[in-house]
């Protein structure tokens, strides 16, 4: 201890109880003053003690205090103990400003016991009490403090921060006040408890981005904790239940849907270990989560979550939506209830979702499923998590899908079918055998199945997509699919048994089929088919013979045809027979833009059908155009059917080459559509 | 015999020319032209008049004296049909390019009150953003995000299929790069967009 006093002047003026001190400057330890004054007066109540100083140097962070004015008016001195009944002290500090502080103290010097209450000590425009009991090494603070105006409460602490929390601070914009009430209690420079209550009832919060914003928030959070060998036990409550708060890009409406967060646990001061025993948070109306965690703010050791029966719409719009805002799955309407539980342990994890009574509709008619229950089960262990899915009924654009089962095993980030996968589609089955999900929304994610396809009566097909009344059936070996990068690939050939030929669909790839434009690509072999079942299908009129076909370089934008490369013609040396219809042949010169009924103008009306050596079109599209042609060239224009064989024989001939398509596929829907030839006499 | 050498490697090199002028070709002033159309039509008319288009240099081959030799050669070599589709034009009718614009047009009855206080812009590539979240409710801020991330999705995929539609799909960023700048002029007084990185206003 260090007491030096460079001037001392001691004077007693008279016999009045007065004792006049003053001391020109005074060091002790780390506190210099300058020009202290004591004054000590004798009353009824006991001692007045008026003491004055210019200046009062303080260790950091007060600094220098300035205009020091203490004042108690009921100094009470005993052998063991003293009392100030009634105290002031006023003085300057640069960043608290002027201050006015009415204070009482107790204290028994020898025991090292002390109690000060203090009031009206001017921080963050508010007015802080507070009460400090010392008991030799131990220490309590119990203080409240009012309305504190937390941007002000910011700038005065502005000076105490480092200058990468004051740069964070200041890209914030913070309003509202905090109504505090704290009880906090140590030994030496150690807390042991700290029980505080903090109250906001409208807080605005707004970055400089405006990516997080709170807009008259209401919270109370209460924090209780208790310190044991660098150990703090904890618990806390917390109800926000005003406002509104966005989060990128998650949005809350607390006056719908209040929050109230009950957690405890523990947490190792000297390593940053963190354990949350038993979290529970409730958010009204929309769901109940229950977590618990073991781990460091860096590290996760342990995790568990668990989401309790919800209702999927409103977990859908509150949590999911906003994040796959602009993909397939962001304009649902959804129906049923889920819970969820999530475990992982450092950096393993499983996942299991169960679905009960879940209805999924796209609001762009894209896709529905009903009523999905059963289990999801997902997990990057590598030993098999279950899934066991069911539905009642679902649809993929305008293509019906019935009841199924999906049973499936999931294992280091991968999931596979535990049994073959029957998805009925119109009258038929989509039976996959085999089908492989790897590490979804990673970089090198994808998904590849094989499968086999029973038969589809070609009559629902047809009418479901708005196609002329195809007959036959559909049937075919998918013999593998891969999905990667948006894009849909069937490797290897889709064969279609169609008017008793083969067809032979390859390179299908179909691209962003949930995206903006979905593209389909595919090349068409269509072979042997038999010209009398495809003329009667059409109601074109009958036509005998055989069809081959190749349609290269198909797009479908949209599901519509853009663009292709078609051909369709009697095979080279089909010996079948070869005959066509008036009907057929009024019907092509309608396609072909002639009027029909010619034939019927001419004595060829005696004859029922003709003999033909080929027929054949074909027709290359770009920009809606199609640029036609025929088996053959003839004088000015080309032959669509090249009369031959037994009489009477007849040839066509079409003049324009280009035509455009949707006048093409309005002339054949008509022809379709019409019920027989038209007759002009 | 030396003259008819040089005069048969001398046309053999000018067809090789023309082939090649034409495969790389991208009809500027026609994309212009079709960017408009469909701008105008998916903002309506208080889009900004069109402005008079620069006269562009279409290409070397039709400057100068050699144009006349090679227009003839070309007459020759390709035939009408497809010397037809070589004009610079670019075709934007087709029900894919028709189905997106009515989509945006649909749409923008909806984007042009956040262009008006300059919660979104127009970016440098064709896109729209958000410029200011701050003049955005907060409930309505997801629902606008939806918008925009719609918007880009149909007008990435219009630019893809105009390029598609006309046979050539490298076109694509330069049909993005017509079309960002057409935006940008059409944009109405008070829009914000992006040039040279920063935000300015119309």
């Amino acid at each position: 201890m260090v007491l030096i006093c460079s001037l001392l002047f001691l004077v007693s003026a008279n016999a009045s109880q007065d004792i006049k001190l003053s001391i020109g400057q005074w060091s002790f330890e780390d506190i210099q003053a300058k020009n202290l004054h004591f004054d000590i007066n004798l009353t009824s109540k006991g001692l007045a003690l008026n003491a004055q100083a210019d200046s009062v140097d303080l260790a950091a962070p007060i600094g220098k205090v300035t205009k020091l004015h203490l004042q108690c008016d009921e100094l009470i001195l005993q052998s063991e103990s003293f009392s100030c009944g009634r105290g002031t002290l006023s003085f300057h500090q640069h960043e608290l400003g002027q201050q006015k502080i009415s204070f009482k103290v107790n204290g028994e010097p020898e025991k090292e016991k002390y109690r000060i209450n203090i009031a009206g000590l001017e921080l963050a425009s508010a007015k802080f009490s507070a009460t400090v009991y010392l008991n030799n090494k131990y220490w309590r603070l119990v203080t409240n403090a009012p309305k504190l105006k937390i941007a002000a409460l910011i700038k005065a602490a502005s000076p105490y921060l480092e200058q990468q929390q004051r740069s964070v601070l200041e890209l914030w914009q913070v309003e509202g006040d905090i109504n505090l009430s704290a009880d906090i209690a140590g030994r030496n420079d150690k807390i042991n408890t700290v029980l505080m209550k903090l109250a906001t009832t409208s807080l605005n919060v707004t970055d400089s981005e405006s990516s997080y914003v709170t807009e008259n928030v209401a919270i109370a959070l209460e924090l209780d904790a208790k310190n044991k060998k660098q150990k703090w036990q904890w618990q806390t409550y917390l109800t926000i239940d005003k406002g509104q708060a966005y989060g990128d890009p998650i949005f809350i409406d607390f006056d719908a849907t209040p929050i109230t967060l009950k957690a405890n646990g523990l947490w190792q001061q000297d390593s940053g270990n963190l354990v949350i025993n038993n979290a529970k948070l409730n958010q009204k109306n929309v769901v109940q989560v229950t977590a618990d965690f073991k781990g460091s703010i860096e590290k996760v050791e342990q995790l568990n979550i668990t989401i309790a029966k919800s209702k999927v719409t409103k977990l859908y719009e509150n949590w999911l939506q906003p994040f796959v805002v602009g993909s397939a799955i962001d304009n649902l309407e959804l129906a049923g209830d889920l819970s969820l539980n999530y475990h992982q342990k450092a950096k393993d994890y499983h996942l299991s979702l169960t679905l009960d009574k879940i209805f999924v509709d796209d609001d762009l008619k894209r896709f529905a499923i009903d009523n999905i229950t059963g289990k999801l089960g997902w997990t990057n262990y590598n030993y098999p998590m279950k899934s066991d899915l069911q539905w009642d009924k679902a649809t993929l654009y305008a293509i019906p899908i019935g009841a199924t089962r999906l049973k499936a095993k999931s294992i280091s980030s991968s999931l596979s079918l535990s049994q073959a996968w029957d998805i009925p589609i119109f009258d038929g089955k989509l039976k996959i055998n085999k089908l492989d999900l790897s590490r979804p929304g990673e970089a090198g994610s994808k998904w590849t199945f094989d499968g086999r396809l029973t038969p589809i009566s070609m009559e629902q097909v047809s009418e479901a997509l708005g196609w002329p009344l195809l007959h036959g059936k559909l049937s075919g070996v998918i013999p593998n699919v891969s999905y990667n990068n948006k894009s849909i690939k069937v490797n290897g050939a889709l064969t279609v048994n169609l008017f008793e030929g083969s067809t032979v669909i390859s390179n299908l790839q179909l691209d962003q089929p949930f995206g903006a434009l979905p593209q389909l690509y595919a090349d068409v072999d269509l072979k042997n088919m038999n010209l009398s079942i495809l003329s009667q299908t059409f109601d074109f009129g009958e036509i005998t013979g055989k069809l081959e076909g190749k349609i290269q370089g198909l797009r479908l934008a949209n599901w519509r045809p853009v663009q292709l490369d078609a051909y369709f013609a009697t095979p080279e040396n089909d010996k079948s027979r070869h005959k066509i219809s008036q009907q057929a042949i009024n019907n092509l010169s309608k396609v072909g833009g002639g009027i029909g009924g010619a034939l019927q103008r001419s004595f060829l009306r005696f004859f029922e059908d003709f003999s033909y050596k080929r027929l054949g079109l074909s027709c290359k599209l770009r920009n809606e155009v199609c640029e036609m042609s025929g088996v053959g060239e003839a004088e000015n224009g080309y032959y669509i059917v090249k009369g031959g064989g037994f009489p009477p024989r007849i040839n066509v001939v079409g003049y324009t080459r280009r035509v455009d398509w949707p006048d093409l596929i309005d002339r054949l829907k008509a022809v379709s559509e019409s019920s027989g030839p038209i007759v002009i006499e | 015999m030396k003259q008819f050498k040089w005069l048969s490697s001398s046309f053999m090199g000018l067809m090789l020319v023309s082939c090649v002028t034409i495969n790389i070709y991208f009809p500027a002033a026609a994309a212009e032209e079709a960017a408009d159309r469909i701008i105008e039509d998916v903002w309506g008319p208080e889009t900004q008049s069109k402005e008079q288009a620069e006269p562009e240099q279409q290409s070397l081959l039709i400057n100068g004296g050699q144009a006349n030799l090679a227009i003839s050669v070309l007459n020759w070599v390709v035939s009408p049909a497809q010397a037809a589709a070589a004009t610079p034009d670019i075709n934007i009718n087709s029900p894919a390019i028709n189905a997106i614009q009515a989509k945006m047009k649909t749409r923008h009855a909806s984007l042009k009150a956040y262009y008006s206080i300059g919660a979104i812009g127009l970016t440098e590539n064709g896109l729209v953003t958000i410029r200011d979240a701050k003049a955005i409710p907060l409930k309505s801020r997801n629902a606008v995000k939806g918008l925009v991330a719609d918007e880009n999705k149909d007008r990435n995929a219009l630019y893809a299929e105009i390029a598609r539609a006309n046979g050539h799909p490298e076109w694509q960023s330069d049909i993005q790069s017509t079309f960002a700048r057409r935006w940008v002029s059409k944009a109405s007084s008070g829009w914000w967009y992006q040039s040279g990185g920063s935000w300015k206003q119309k």
